[in-house]
């Protein structure tokens, strides 16, 4: 499985390319999202957007990786900028999966998807697309596609760090999949905030409280089958 | 059949649920289940003097595969063990092994498109009453539909018979269920089933019963439950319920709580069932 685009490699290469480039006011933002009891609320994508800059030109990423393995994809939640390609490979050792899309930012579909089977999705739009198993219905992730390159996903602790910002104004926004209509509405109900980096100063810690709804995915353990005379 | 073989398939079930890791749920992987159920009239008795209430145990396996035909359909190849027993009543102890085979197929995409399948069943049953044993075989109409991520529908039509070595444990039916499930949490669930079967019942009684031989022309007399009584082959419609709460114990496993009512009544002939089951499902 790739590493979630951020943290180290990123910030080490912002750091030489804010070098490279005479842009040594770049600051870290560190993110840390909670839920109304004050809960860390991992797998929040936090997305920037530059207010005084148009967005830098989207350029060629290696494919991020989503995997099929013991009947769950995983990541759960994927964050990657539009253009992007993600490999979506069968780890299982005999299980078949039927995956797909409906979602209209990327709308796909392989069925008869075989164990040792990889196939790639380029996702040219963006939104939230969301992914399932035809076949197991417990199946679930999303791929969060942004405009913006300066993205993250949030751990288990509720924290996200973007690195390499440049001093000036931007919008935070927070999306997660557990808030309002978040799979078919999109990035449309994003938690959203200005804020502004000054040059040579310490960025505050942006705090976000999301209020999440209660977790519908479908359950996966096994039932009895049928009722009735025996 | 010996009760030896019943009890070593409780034993292994039960040591196989405390030894298996519990997310290794290949589309192969044996299904166990193991219920113990309370009944309140195991000799469907419409006298209380012939009324007799009983601890049951059953054990089934289920070890199959999924084969895709094609997009939107598969089949399920599957072999099936079953055991179960009525410790007070010995003779009541019964085993069965055969195959399963099920088509679905699936009209759409996702998890709200509904689901129709066709299956088939037949086994061998052995028994510790000689007469009991016999083939058995089944096919299963079956239409499912998610309402939505925590709600699920089930309207089931089951056609089975029993072709057993006596006569009178023949048993022909038809049987149409709903079954309505609901997610109350990620970890618990509430399963409400209604039920109407058309077929032959077993129902024992002390003799002499003069209407009930009217309704039966296939009867025998036994011993199953300690003392002289006539078991009575008698085609009767039932109408049941059952509510049940499911706890998922992992991904791979769930116990489930359940009550069930069943009323039984062809002119004279008239019982109910109250069954309080505790059921383990457990997927390797």
């Amino acid at each position: 499985m790739l590493p979630r685009p951020h943290l180290g490699g990123a910030a080490i290469i912002s750091f030489l390319l804010a070098l490279a480039f005479g842009r040594l006011g770049a600051a870290d933002v560190m993110f840390k999202i909670t839920d109304v009891k004050n809960a860390p609320v991992v797998d929040a994508v936090v997305a920037l957007y530059p207010l005084d800059a148009p967005l830098p030109p989207a350029t060629p990423t290696a494919p991020v990786e989503i995997e099929q393995r013991n009947t769950e994809f995983n990541p759960f939640v994927t964050a990657l900028r539009v253009g992007s390609a993600a490999q979506l490979p069968n780890h299982e050792s005999r299980i078949e999966h039927h995956v797909y899309s409906s979602s209209p930012a990327k709308p796909f579909e392989f069925p008869l998807y075989k164990p040792g089977k990889s196939e790639t999705v380029v996702f040219d739009k963006p939104g939230v697309v969301v992914l399932g198993c035809n076949i197991h219905d417990w199946m679930l992730a999303y791929v969060v596609v942004l405009e913006t390159p300066w993205f993250a996903t949030t751990a288990a602790d509720g924290t996200a760090k973007i690195a390499g910002l440049a001093p000036g104004r931007w919008r935070a926004e927070v999306w997660h999949p557990r808030l309002k209509d978040a799979a078919n509405a999109g990035l449309a109900v994003a938690e959203k905030r200005e804020f502004t980096l000054a040059a040579d100063a310490v960025a505050p810690v942006q705090t976000f409280n999301l209020k999440l709804e209660p977790d519908r995915r479908i359950r996966r353990s096994p039932t009895l089958r049928g009722a009735g005379y025996k | 059949m010996k009760p030896l073989v019943v009890r070593l398939a409780f034993a292994g079930f039960a040591a196989a649920c405390f030894f298996a890791p519990p997310t290794r749920a290949e589309n192969w992987a044996p299904n166990l289940s193991l219920a113990t159920t309370w009944n309140s009239d195991v000799t469907n008795a419409n006298r209380a003097a012939d009324r007799i209430g009983a601890l049951q145990f059953a054990a089934e396996a289920l070890a199959g595969d999924r084969i895709s035909l094609a997009r939107s359909d598969a089949l399920f190849p599957a072999v099936h063990l079953g055991a179960d027993a009525t410790p007070r009543f010995a003779a009541l102890a019964a085993a069965a092994a055969g195959l399963r085979g099920e088509w679905q197929h699936k009209f759409g995409l996702g998890p709200l498109a509904p689901v129709f399948s066709l299956a088939f069943a037949g086994d061998f049953v052995g028994a510790r009453e000689p007469g009991r044993r016999g083939i058995s075989r089944g096919a299963t109409l079956t239409l499912r539909k998610r309402l939505d991520a925590a709600t699920r529908l089930a309207l089931t039509q089951e056609f089975s018979r029993l072709d057993a070595r006596d006569s009178v444990y023949d048993r022909r039916a038809a049987e149409a269920a709903l079954e309505l499930a609901r997610d109350l949490t990620p970890a618990v669930g509430l399963t409400l089933a209604a039920f109407w079967r058309t077929g032959d019942v077993l129902s024992y009684a002390t003799p002499p019963r003069p209407e009930l031989v009217a309704l039966a022309p296939n009867r025998r007399t036994v011993d199953t439950f300690g003392r002289p009584m006539v078991a009575y082959s008698i085609d009767a419609p039932t109408v049941g319920g059952k509510i049940g709460v499911v706890r998922a114990l992992d991904v791979a496993s769930s116990a489930t709580l359940s009550y069930e009512y069943r009323a039984t009544e062809r002119g004279p002939l008239r019982y109910t069932n109250h069954l309080v089951s505790l059921a383990l499902v457990r997927q390797f």
